[in-house]
């Protein structure tokens, strides 16, 4: 293969931290023959002076004005490489970005190519950009699933030609100076689309590719203020005028076709304004500023186009150009492979030194915050943020209703949406053939992933088996972490369908697939002996406990033992089920109140009594069942169903007591979120519960399924203010001492290390 | 017959997945479709009845766009193919020569009803009937190109209510799919349940009669 030699150019205005973002991502990248020349317009912050701290690395070049045409033909003319790329700069490139980009121009009648485009938004990420097409009128239709979708065109141009977005294309720089460079009266937009149709006009090879992803985080320039719809939007219509009249005959399209089309944009322009003002997104004054700067585009746009030659690099001027066999400034050095990542977002990096570079990882939970909080997904959001903090890239799959990317606290959540189009045979067992159909729209994503940032190691929990497929395909090693399996619930809930044996069995066979074995407690260890009759090599397992992060000191409110409050408060936090001990918690609450009139009680979740057989059976959900048999009881025992994180986090502050009868638990986080804020625990004797709960020091364990025993405990722990405080200390400083998410994180890191050293699969 | 579905069966399912994949077939014809009918569609408008000289300059433009369409096919196909290569070499790598891609090893051989092909349901399913319109050009002197603008006017009204009626009986067409790849799983598993008590049946008449030939 050959190793061709890039130059990525990035041109920036005022936008010092995300240029710096980029830099510290680009050190991270895969492929090292690469230098960086950053143009800087007239800028008014600090750029230059950051930059500062990167000299002997880059080539620095100034450019007079802000127009990104020129300021592009400024880096070209500078450029040493084989290749030219152009990366924006409020974007970070995929690990494997220019590796791919290297192998793509193996092909050489490749002239010009560029990848996917991920728009990185906290409410609204997408595809900004895949495998797009422009025609000659500047139509264009950025996102497409294949080359085949729209090969019929939607608009009214004749010629059709693949366009790359600017922030992620690259050419060879032969072909580029040939065309001339870039045409300068594009100032902004458009000059992406101009010089991919300039190259197919001349014969060469075009082609944007699915992959090769570019993670785009959009800033606020001087040409528009973003996450608002105020830009400076006539400069659109200015530069696509332009280009329909310099395009348009050269495609085919007569006078008419393009007089047609300008005035379509037009117009299209003038009725968005006045939607935006109906709206009341933009002022009066705003929109009728907007409006006749329209036309002052219009006109710009179609004087230009008409009358005035293009704009591009004179022979004279890229003949004076550095010679093209100078080699080139190489931006890596021998500290890069030992960076921590960084937060595409803030440009957050973690205060850490590294000795050993830091891992690619991969984390699936169906679920996950900040749209869904439930177990697994809390379990994985936890390991993904100390995992950050500790340098290393974090990415999560997790389930989304399109195909889209963001950040959250320290990872790339890539949302997989699936259908249930593959495993027809199945249909008949609607849990089996969505879980097979998940786990194999989760394989491709992770394909993806290996793709494109080069991810080493697949962490999968065993609850809805996400990892399956890419287990069974072997091509990557696949971490499962062990909660509670399947089997142990259908047991509990008594679940004899052929769908819940077809899952059981799956379970297993994922279990012999993985690499690696990573449970929660050692309780989890022995109910999966159990109940799938396996021994795990001991080479292979290590226990993990789960982790939290610790809320300030400040936030912590141990019981006040010296005044105690006139009330108090005992929370329960859990879905509504027979599993979660809820029946027995009902049995208890009447004794307990019964002998104490000043508590009350709290709970918290969603209710699940139509899959325990509950609503069967007595016609009502456990709420209202618990309220038709204790009428007197209605003012004291609260019932909250699912509530937000914030709401959840101030149930467990200002509660004095926390109670979960679980029948089992493989581990209990919900008692480690009670403990953080120093609350004393009830919970049952079963599962991984005493492997959090230590009896009569952080907490009080009980038997399952004895409410007796269960309102005793609470009494005990009620009637005692010395003890309420002493305990909830306790937890505290236990989970401070063995539960955080930093502990947690390096132990996995440690895990993950022995996996990919011994090259482990299966 | 087999009788009872197994993790195996369920593996070896997953493991004929992962050797699928790429551009599928369906989306290059659907490729090819496309063009046809685009190719249809501009040879209507630029071939009017009644037009003396098609626009040439137009006629040239267009030709060149379905070049480039036919172009991108060509490519896609090309890609298609190296896929299915590579496809096929990791196949070979991975998979052992005796594991039988559509049926799980214990099912008899010849028998073909446990695991039926469905794809013509849902090729039918994901068709949408079109009705085009065919109003060819009289050659009736004078009267002959009023006559044809006449015909169709009436065509395309009928075509407009046809079109609207086809798009409802596509709607009828999917549904009708749905239910038949219901009932065809549903038969599968029914009869998978027949078979098995059927045997059970013979296994313990068997028994019984070993039983009555031992007291004979």
């Amino acid at each position: 293969m050959v190793e061709h030699t890039f130059s990525l150019v990035v041109n920036t205005i005022d936008r010092v931290r995300p240029l710096h973002t980029l830099l510290r991502a680009l050190e991270s990248q895969s492929y090292p023959h690469f230098e960086v020349i950053v143009v800087v317009g007239p800028t008014r912050d600090n750029t230059v002076e950051m930059l500062a701290a990167y000299d002997g690395r880059i080539h620095l070049h100034r450019c007079p004005t802000a127009n990104l045409s020129q300021s592009r033909n400024i880096g070209l003319l500078a450029a040493r490489g084989d290749l030219v790329a152009f990366i924006d700069d409020d974007a970070v490139p995929s690990h494997h970005w220019l590796a791919q980009l290297n192998r793509l121009f193996a092909d050489p009648l490749l002239a010009g190519t560029g990848g996917k485009v991920y728009r990185i938004h906290p409410d609204k990420p997408l595809i900004q950009h895949h495998i797009g097409v422009a025609s000659g009128l500047a139509e264009q239709v950025d996102v497409r699933s294949s080359w085949l979708e729209a090969i019929v065109p939607p608009g009214e141009g004749y010629q059709w030609h693949g366009r790359m977005m600017g922030t992620n294309m690259v050419f060879r720089r032969q072909d580029l100076l040939a065309v001339g460079g870039f045409d300068e009266f594009y100032q902004w937009v458009y000059d992406d689309t101009d010089i991919a149709l300039r190259l197919v006009n001349q014969g060469k090879l075009v082609h944007p590719v699915k992959e090769t992803v570019v993670y785009h985080v959009p800033a606020s320039s001087r040409n528009r203020a973003v996450n608002t719809s105020l830009g400076n939007w006539w400069i659109q219509t200015k530069a696509a005028f332009y280009f329909s009249l310099k395009n348009g005959p050269l495609g085919g399209n007569g006078r008419a076709d393009i007089f047609r089309r300008c005035l379509h944009l037009w117009h299209g322009h003038l009725l968005w304004y006045s939607h935006l003002r109906r709206q009341r997104l933009i002022t009066a004054g705003q929109h009728w500023r907007m409006r006749l700067q329209e036309a002052r585009g219009a006109f710009s746009g179609s004087y230009y186009g008409l009358r005035r030659p293009v704009k591009r690099l004179s022979p004279e001027t890229i003949n004076q150009m550095p010679h093209p066999n100078e080699r080139i400034l190489p931006f890596q050095n021998e500290t890069s492979a030992v960076q921590p990542a960084v937060d595409p977002l803030s440009g957050r990096q973690p205060q850490i030194t590294l000795v050993e570079p830091p891992l690619r990882i991969c984390l699936l939970s169906m679920a996950y915050p900040p749209h869904q909080y439930e177990g697994v997904g809390r379990h994985t959001h936890l390991m993904a943020q100390g995992l950050f903090e500790l340098g290393h890239t974090v990415h999560v799959i997790t389930r989304g209703e399109s195909d889209a990317v963001s950040f959250y606290d320290g990872a790339y959540v890539h949302q997989t949406p699936f259908q249930t189009r593959r495993y027809g045979h199945y249909r008949l067992f609607p849990r089996l053939h969505n879980v097979l159909n998940y786990s194999h729209a989760v394989y491709e994503q992770v394909r993806r992933l290996m793709l494109n940032d080069g991810i080493q190691v697949v962490d999968s929990p065993l609850w809805q088996m996400d990892g399956l497929v890419t287990a069974v395909s072997g091509e990557i090693p696949v971490a499962l972490r062990l909660q509670t399996a399947v089997k142990q619930i259908a047991g509990i809930q008594q679940n004899t369908d052929t769908d819940s044996r077809l899952l059981a069995e799956m379970e297993q066979s994922l279990i012999q697939h993985a690499a690696y074995l990573i449970p929660n407690s050692q309780a989890t260890v022995t109910a999966v002996q159990k109940v799938y009759d396996f021994t795990p090599r001991p080479d292979r397992l290590t226990i993990i406990p789960h982790g939290i992060v610790p809320v300030p000191d400040e936030m912590v409110r141990p019981f006040d033992h010296q005044n105690p409050p006139d009330a108090l408060t005992v929370l329960y936090v859990g879905r509504l089920e027979k599993r979660k001990g809820i029946r027995d918690l009902f049995a208890a609450i009447p004794r307990v109140a019964a002998r104490l009139p000043h508590v009350r009680f709290v709970i918290v979740g969603a209710d699940n009594s139509h899959q325990d057989g509950f609503l069967a059976r007595h016609g009502a959900d456990y709420a209202a069942t618990f309220q038709r048999q204790y009428p007197a009881l209605a003012g004291r025992v609260h019932f909250t169903g699912a509530v937000s994180e914030d709401a959840l986090q101030q149930h467990y502050q200002n509660c004095d007591l926390f109670v979960a009868p679980s029948l089992y638990e493989s581990f209990g986080l919900i008692y480690l979120e009670a403990m953080n804020y120093a609350k004393p625990v009830i919970g049952c004797a079963a599962g991984g519960i005493p492997e959090v709960v230590e009896h009569g020091v952080t907490g009080l364990l009980v038997e399952p399924e004895a409410p007796d025993a269960l309102a005793e405990a609470m009494l005990t722990l009620l009637q005692s203010p010395d003890k309420l405080h002493e305990l909830g200390m306790a937890g505290r400083q236990r989970l401070l001492q063995k539960f955080t998410h930093i502990e947690m994180a390096r132990q996995f890191t440690a895990v993950y290390r022995q996996m990919i050293g011994m090259g482990v699969m299966r | 017959m087999k009788s009872v579905l197994t993790a195996q069966d369920v593996l070896s399912d997953i493991e004929f997945e992962l050797v699928q994949g790429a551009i599928s077939k369906d989306e290059l014809g659907r490729g090819v479709v496309q063009v046809k009918e685009y190719q249809n569609k501009l040879r209507s408008e630029l071939f009017q009845p009644g037009q003396k000289h098609p626009d040439w300059q137009e006629v040239a433009a267009r030709q060149f766009q379905l070049n480039d369409m036919l172009l991108t096919l060509l490519q896609e196909m090309a890609a298609a193919h190296q896929e299915r290569i590579v496809q096929a070499r990791r196949q070979n790598q991975q998979r052992s020569p005796q594991t039988v891609v559509t049926t799980s090893t214990a099912v008899a051989p010849g028998d073909d009803t446990i695991w039926r092909d469905t794809s013509d349901i849902e090729d039918a399913m994901s068709e949408t009937l079109e009705i085009k319109l065919d109003a060819r050009p009289t050659n009736i002197p004078l009267l002959g190109a009023w006559l044809h603008r006449l015909k169709y006017e009436i065509h395309s009204l009928v075509i407009f209510y046809l079109q609207k009626l086809a798009q409802r009986q596509t709607t009828v067409n999917r549904t009708y799919g749905d239910w038949l790849l219901y009932f065809d799983a549903l038969h599968q598993h029914q009869d998978g349940q027949l078979q098995a008590q059927l045997t059970e049946l013979e296994n313990r008449l068997a028994k019984l009669e070993g039983k009555t030939g031992e007291n004979v």
